[in-house]
């Protein structure tokens, strides 16, 4: 009542001032958050004329097939993954022959492979196929006592002249969705 | 602004009021603002003290006879544990404040507020949106930098808040010792609750390495709740320029984020051959020199100013 | 209290009643029902101390550098502890339990013939248990279930091979990885000579147990040529039938067996152990299950040998009906089991014994391996590497199978001046696909332990430092040395090897790391801060090594 008209121009400018600080040092955190998170560095493959931006801190491994395999250290018991492939086909060939001989090759390594769809998708302007698939990360260690893990995949193909750039990404069934963001991002940074 | 009021009570006064730092008082709350609080000061001094005391005591006793607690007695012994700073400030703080003592009632308002909006806001805030574990560790620069703007923005605005919208604007209010018994109040309400939290989030923790890290945090967040309500009550008591509050709540919320950085660096020790990665001890050491420090800082600037104020040399009230 | 305050406790109550309502405030508290985690207060223990060998250097034979440790290691890996299964009322039931050996990576194992099975179809068991030590101080991990694939009751040796997890499900061989012992000589022992007996006194809560002996004498028995039995001076305990005798260079010489045990008899000393039968109580309706009893008698292994063929070849002892129509030409896929390294071949083109090293000096190697699913005409390669180089005089370019549909082949490496030192791998290509592949090395003194034995391998558990519980899915990381926590730009080719922690915390690094050298170290897991160390030296420290590391949330 009568203590608000006591409250002078000035205190209140400092209550509200405090509020502004703090809502900026926020938000300054958020984006603190997001590029520590998201930081990338350039990548390059020359033999396959591609280049791109893979996140930093995560371990990477160049080599024929695939071509760059990186992986994020800290998401836990299954590593998120990201692949990136190059494989011949003809302009006019279907993107599901590469994609059904990826899924041939995968499904001997590991455990209860399953094919969950096959859709069409809009990657960077142009239409792609994207396969969904899932299978379960067992360690067959005699030693070991690993929770077995439900792995999600998806693989994106990219058309190029004369070959198929499929893009694979890999993650636990439960960090799927969280990591989803890295998998866009890498995709988009991509240059052929 | 015409009529005279005593910026405390709000009673008016006569045209000889005293003023201070361009505020009125009436003849009463003048006295009462450089009352000396000695009980707050030993309060706060017998924390410190009873802390190490009771972290060292834990320690001996889990050495001596090597408790198994397991499932809910671990637990059940944890949240004792990590009651026990708060309850030994407030036991403290109620013996010692005799002469002309504060509300009891409101200095434990104001600690569970502090516990409440720590539960209810800060926790959640920094855990889940945040989510601070996650890129924290990436780097150190910007682990610093994030510890200070998030972690140390969220507790220090928090802790403020629950100081600032409660018992600031109260006539209860009027000393300036009373913004660090308040803050003090808020920050181990704060603490306490981020150590439920931490004895709780993993089923239970090992006694030895827990009761450390309890007593770090309990010191840590009443120091710079503390710091943020000296602020505080000089805001109250005297005119003070509109960033003054900010710069209050910066200051704290700077000294947090480091003083976070710095346990994390001195108590993660280097790796050898046969493991290690983990050493609590400096962590108490570092939080009991941040405590002494600041609440020795503290008390000698509240000091200066009554006496200050008490030899007349403030210019605009009349001679004492 | 004042109006305000009142009206804020409000806004904060029920802002903390929409807070709780989220996830992990209260988490899954986990008391008795889970199994506890095998991380303690303590560093992990090392394994109970042994008589300390006296005289066993000038013992030993040539071998200068053999690590004992790294040896013994392996020996408990490669013991297993076997539980005869019989079903009742739907549920496995223990009916006796023995020890065996395990003489090949794809878990072929072996053991005596009443360990087994019992001539007296009425006592025999409906499946075979194995149980794996993980941890010497830890009881043995019932994993797998097994089949006879060779039985002699005469000689009283079997020989049985993993077939599937406890669940019935099949497992496929290769990819079991098993810690195996190499068989050794039985006929080059002398009295006197040391020996380590490994096996599993007794059902329930028993670690594996080590006893040491010597040899005490040689017996013969009509019927069996050259030595029948080897007496030891040691006294095993009867679980201890079936297990593994071993030489001080860590190869198996001879099976411990339980003298005229088997049948009846069997359930003579015997105790009821367990509610076998389900019905709530202890008591004689339930299964006798048998304890007691002492052996010191030994089978020589190489009485074993010929079961040990004719179980790799399939041809059991055990008769199966043979198919009456013959096989059509490409039956199925072909398919390659692991390949066995030896230094020579018997006349049946079957190693004489499995290596995972050669000394110095070897001037031949050969790789030897099962194979069926093949067809004539088929195109095979054989692609040999010395230390990562392709090696095309030593290599099979692609030709045309000759070999049949199935059977045993081997390729082979030969130098007359002493083959030349390094990692050899062989990679077997069947119409392009890789089937099978194997490296072995030749040079550096000889130890014939069934890993690598030169090198540290580092083993524990990353724990989190309030808690001192086990980290799921760390990361223990040991970088190329010379390269540091700074200067690794995140390749994958600057990792010397890593490992990722089980749901114990548990890890095991797969490649040793050199001695006298320095390494940098990170260990990491999502939300801990990350613990990193720079000029890690390993000298001399026993193998393998136990580490615990701590971490703290952030």
């Amino acid at each position: 009542m009568t203590a608000s008209s006591q409250i002078s121009r000035r205190d209140r400018w400092a209550d509200w001032a405090v509020i502004a600080l703090v809502a900026v040092a926020l938000l300054s955190g958020l984006w603190l958050r997001e590029t520590t998170l998201y930081r990338a560095e350039d990548f390059t493959l020359g033999d396959a004329g591609l280049s791109g931006r893979i996140f930093t801190g995560w371990v990477r491994q160049t080599g024929t097939d695939p071509l760059l395999r990186a992986r994020n250290p800290l998401s836990g018991a299954f590593n998120t993954v990201l692949e990136l492939r190059s494989r011949a086909l003809a302009d006019d060939a279907d993107p599901a022959l590469v994609l059904d001989a990826l899924a041939l090759e995968r499904a001997a390594t590991v455990d209860a492979y399953r094919t969950l769809s096959t859709e069409q998708v809009r990657v960077r302007g142009e239409t792609a196929v994207q396969r969904t698939f899932t299978y379960v990360m067992v360690d067959h260690s005699p030693y070991m006592n690993r929770l077995p893990r439900v792995v999600r995949g998806v693989d994106v193909s990219l058309r190029d002249a004369g070959r198929l750039i499929v893009v694979t990404y890999l993650a636990d069934s439960e960090t799927f969705d969280a990591d989803y963001r890295y998998f866009r991002t890498f995709i988009e940074s991509l240059r052929y | 602004m015409d009529k005279d009021i005593c910026c405390v009570c709000h009673q008016p006064v006569d045209a000889d009021a005293k003023k201070l730092g361009g505020r009125t008082y009436c003849a009463r709350h003048y006295a009462k603002v450089t009352q000396e609080h000695p009980g707050a000061w030993r309060a706060g001094l017998g924390m410190i003290a009873g802390q190490l005391g009771f972290v060292l005591l834990v320690e001996i006793l889990v050495g001596l006879f090597h408790p198994t607690f397991s499932g809910w007695v671990l637990i059940a012994v944890g949240v004792g544990l990590a009651l026990l700073p708060a309850l030994l400030w407030l036991a403290f703080f109620y013996q010692q404040d005799r002469l002309e003592p504060e509300p009891k009632g409101y200095v434990f308002s104001v600690f569970i507020l502090g516990a409440l909006l720590a539960q209810a806001v800060g926790i959640p805030l920094v855990d889940r949106v945040f989510e601070v574990q996650r890129w924290l560790p990436r780097s150190p620069l910007g682990g610093l930098l994030g510890a200070i703007l998030v972690i140390g923005f969220v507790q220090e605005f928090l802790k403020y808040a629950a100081v600032r919208y409660s018992v600031f604007p109260l006539p209860e209010f009027d000393e300036r010792v009373d913004g660090v018994i308040y803050g003090t109040a808020a920050g181990l309400g704060y603490a306490t609750m981020l150590n439920i939290n931490y004895i709780i989030a993993d089923g239970g923790v090992h006694l030895q390495a827990g009761v450390i890290r309890i007593v770090v945090t309990a010191l840590a967040q009443a120091s710079f709740a503390g710091l943020t309500g000296y602020f505080l009550g000089r805001a109250r008591f005297e005119d003070e320029p509109s960033w003054w509050l900010p710069a209050g709540v910066a200051l704290a919320a700077v000294l947090n984020g480091i003083f976070t950085t710095l346990r994390g660096e001195l108590t993660t020790t280097a790796l050898d051959l046969s493991g290690g990665g983990f050493n609590p001890w400096p962590g108490l050491l570092l939080a009991t020199v941040v405590a002494a420090a600041t609440f020795g800082a503290l008390f000698s600037l509240i000091r200066r100013a009554n006496k200050i104020t008490l030899s007349g040399v403030d210019a605009e009230g009349g001679a004492q | 209290m004042s109006k305000r305050m009142r009206w804020l406790f409000l806004c904060v109550a029920f802002l903390l009643a929409l807070s709780c309502g989220a996830p992990n405030t209260l988490p899954p508290v986990t008391p008795e029902t889970t199994t506890p985690p095998k991380a303690t207060a303590t560093p992990p223990e090392k394994p109970v101390a042994e008589a300390t060998p006296i005289t066993e250097k000038t013992l030993a034979p040539t071998t200068p550098t053999v690590d004992e440790r790294q040896i013994r290691q392996n020996l408990f890996r490669a013991t297993v502890q076997i539980i005869a299964l019989v079903k009742e009322g739907g549920r496995f039931q223990p009916l006796w339990t023995g020890s065996g050996s395990i003489l090949t990576p794809d878990g072929l194992i072996l053991t005596n013939a009443h360990v087994a099975s019992d001539p007296d179809p009425k006592y025999r068991p409906d499946a075979l248990g194995v149980a794996i030590t993980v941890r010497s101080d830890d009881t043995p991990e019932l994993r797998y279930l097994a089949e006879i694939r060779a039985i002699d009751y005469d000689l009283d040796l079997a020989v049985i091979q993993i077939v599937s997890d406890l669940s019935g499900e099949a497992v496929d061989p290769r990819q079991l990885g098993l810690t195996y012992v190499p068989i050794g000589d039985s006929d080059a022992l002398e009295l006197g000579d040391l020996l380590h007996i490994l096996g599993y006194p007794g059902i329930g809560g028993e670690t594996i147990t080590f006893t040491e002996g010597v040899v005490s004498g040689f017996t013969r028995e009509p019927g069996v040529e050259g030595r029948a039995y080897i007496k030891t001076d040691a006294t095993i305990a009867g679980g201890n039938s079936g297990g593994l005798a071993a030489n001080l260079s860590g190869e198996i010489i001879g099976v411990p067996t339980q003298v005229g045990y088997g049948g009846a008899e069997r359930f003579a000393d015997c105790r009821y152990l367990a509610d076998t039968n389900g019905d709530g109580y202890i008591n004689e309706n339930d299964n006798c299950i048998p304890v007691g009893g002492f052996i010191n008698a030994i089978r020589p292994v190489n009485l074993a040998k010929s079961l040990i063929e004719a179980a790799k070849s399939g041809a059991a002892v055990v008769p199966t009906p043979e198919p009456s129509r013959p096989k059509p030409k490409t039956s199925g896929k072909p398919s390659f089991s692991s390949i066995v390294f030896a230094p020579a071949v018997d006349e049946n083109d079957r190693p004489t014994m499995a290596v995972t090293q050669l000394p110095s000096g070897a001037t031949e190697l050969y790789a030897c391996w099962e194979y069926s699913g093949m067809a004539d005409n088929l195109s095979w390669e054989a692609r040999w590497y010395l230390d990562g180089e392709y090696q095309e005089d030593i290599s099979w370019a692609p030709a045309p199978w000759a070999g049949g549909e199935s059977g045993n082949w081997w390729v082979s490496a030969y130098n007359e001046n002493g083959l030349i030192e390094g990692i050899y791998r062989l990679e077997l290509f069947v119409e392009g696909k890789k089937l099978a592949e194997g490296s072995i090395k030749v040079g550096g003194a000889a130890t014939p332990a069934a890993t690598p034995g030169e090198g540290l391998l580092i083993r524990g558990y990353v724990i989190n430092a309030s808690t001192k519980r086990g980290i799921e899915g760390a990361l223990y990381v040991v970088l190329m040395p010379g390269i540091t926590v700074e200067d690794w730009n995140g390749e994958e080719d600057q990792v010397y090897t890593y490992a990722q922690t089980d749901a114990n915390g548990y890890f095991e690094l797969p490649y040793a790391l050199e001695r006298n050298r320095a390494y940098s170290i990170i260990v990491w897991a999502e939300g801990y801060r990350p613990v990193t160390g720079d000029d890690i030296w390993i000298g001399d420290e026993p193998s393998p090594y136990d580490v615990e590391v701590a971490l703290q949330r952030e």
